[in-house]
C-alpha cells in the first residue's frame, strides 16, 4: 500500500515538473528595449519615401510599433514574439552598429543585421523580384532601460 | 467681365487639382505582394509608404511583415500584403 502511495507521489511530482518546465520555456524572457528605425521605401518613380518607426519591446516579448509617415496619421502595429531572433552568440570580431554587435544574415529576398544581445534587428532590407532594394529599415537609436 | 475672370480662375484651379491628383497617382505604385519562401517567427511589421491597395482592397494599407525563418539559422524572410492591420500573427507554423 505504502509503495503504491510513493509511486503516486513520484508520478504526480514528475507531471508537475514536466508541466512547469514547458510553461517556463513558453514564458521566454527578452531584453526590454526601444529602437528608433528610419524606414525608406520607394514610390513608383523610384523616389525614396522616409518614415520613422518607434519599436518598443517588453521583457515578455510584447512589441509595439508607432510609425510616422510623411502623410496621414500615425500607424500602430503590435504583437508578441514567439521565439528568438537568433541562437548565435556575439563574437569579439563581429561588427557593431550603435554599440551593439551584429551578424549579417542573408535571406531569399532580404538581408538583416541581427543583434544577439537585443534579439532584434539593427537593419533589414527587402528586395523585389528584379533584385532592386525596395525597402530598408535602419536602426538610428537604441535605448535599453 | 467679373464672371468671366471667376470662371477662368476656377478652371485654372480645377486643372491644377487634376494635375496634382494625376501626379500622386502616377507616383504611388500598387502594393507589390510578396510570398515568403519559408515559415517564419514574426518580429514585426510596418506599412510600406508609397504603395497603395486598389480594387476590392481599396482603402487597405500595404503591410510588410518580417521574421526569422524556422528552424533558427535558415535566414530571414518577409511577406507583403494588403490588409486593414497587422498583429504579427502570420508567418506560418514554426
Amino acid at each position: 500500500m505504502k509503495r503504491i502511495a510513493l509511486i503516486s507521489v513520484l508520478v504526480t511530482l514528475a507531471l508537475g515538473v514536466g508541466f512547469a518546465s514547458v510553461r517556463l520555456r513558453a514564458q521566454q524572457q527578452f531584453k526590454a528595449h526601444t529602437i528608433i528605425y528610419r524606414l525608406t521605401s520607394y514610390d513608383g518613380s523610384g523616389k525614396p519615401i522616409h518614415s520613422v518607426i518607434i519599436r518598443e519591446v517588453l521583457s515578455d516579448g510584447t512589441w509595439k510599433h508607432t510609425q510616422i509617415n510623411p502623410e496621414g496619421p500615425p500607424v500602430y502595429t503590435s504583437g508578441k514574439l514567439k521565439g528568438r531572433a537568433t541562437s548565435k552568440t556575439a563574437d569579439a570580431s563581429w561588427p557593431e552598429h550603435l554599440g551593439f554587435k551584429y551578424i549579417h544574415e542573408k535571406g531569399h529576398d532580404s538581408e538583416a543585421w541581427v543583434s544577439p544581445e537585443l534579439q532584434d534587428l539593427l537593419m533589414f532590407a527587402t528586395y523585389n523580384e528584379a533584385g532592386s532594394k525596395d525597402s530598408i529599415l535602419e536602426a538610428v537609436k537604441v535605448s535599453v532601460p | 467681365m467679373r464672371l468671366f475672370t471667376l470662371n477662368r480662375v476656377l478652371t485654372l484651379i480645377l486643372v491644377m487639382n487634376a494635375f496634382m491628383v494625376g501626379r500622386t497617382a502616377a507616383q504611388s505604385v500598387n502594393c507589390v505582394t510578396h510570398q515568403p519562401s519559408c515559415s517564419y517567427t514574426v518580429l514585426g511589421c510596418y506599412v510600406v509608404a508609397g504603395m497603395t491597395c486598389s480594387g476590392s482592397q481599396y482603402g487597405y494599407s500595404c503591410y510588410s511583415e518580417y521574421g526569422t525563418c524556422c528552424p533558427d539559422g535558415q535566414g530571414w524572410d518577409y511577406s507583403r500584403f494588403c490588409s486593414t492591420g497587422c498583429d504579427g500573427s502570420g508567418g506560418g507554423s514554426c
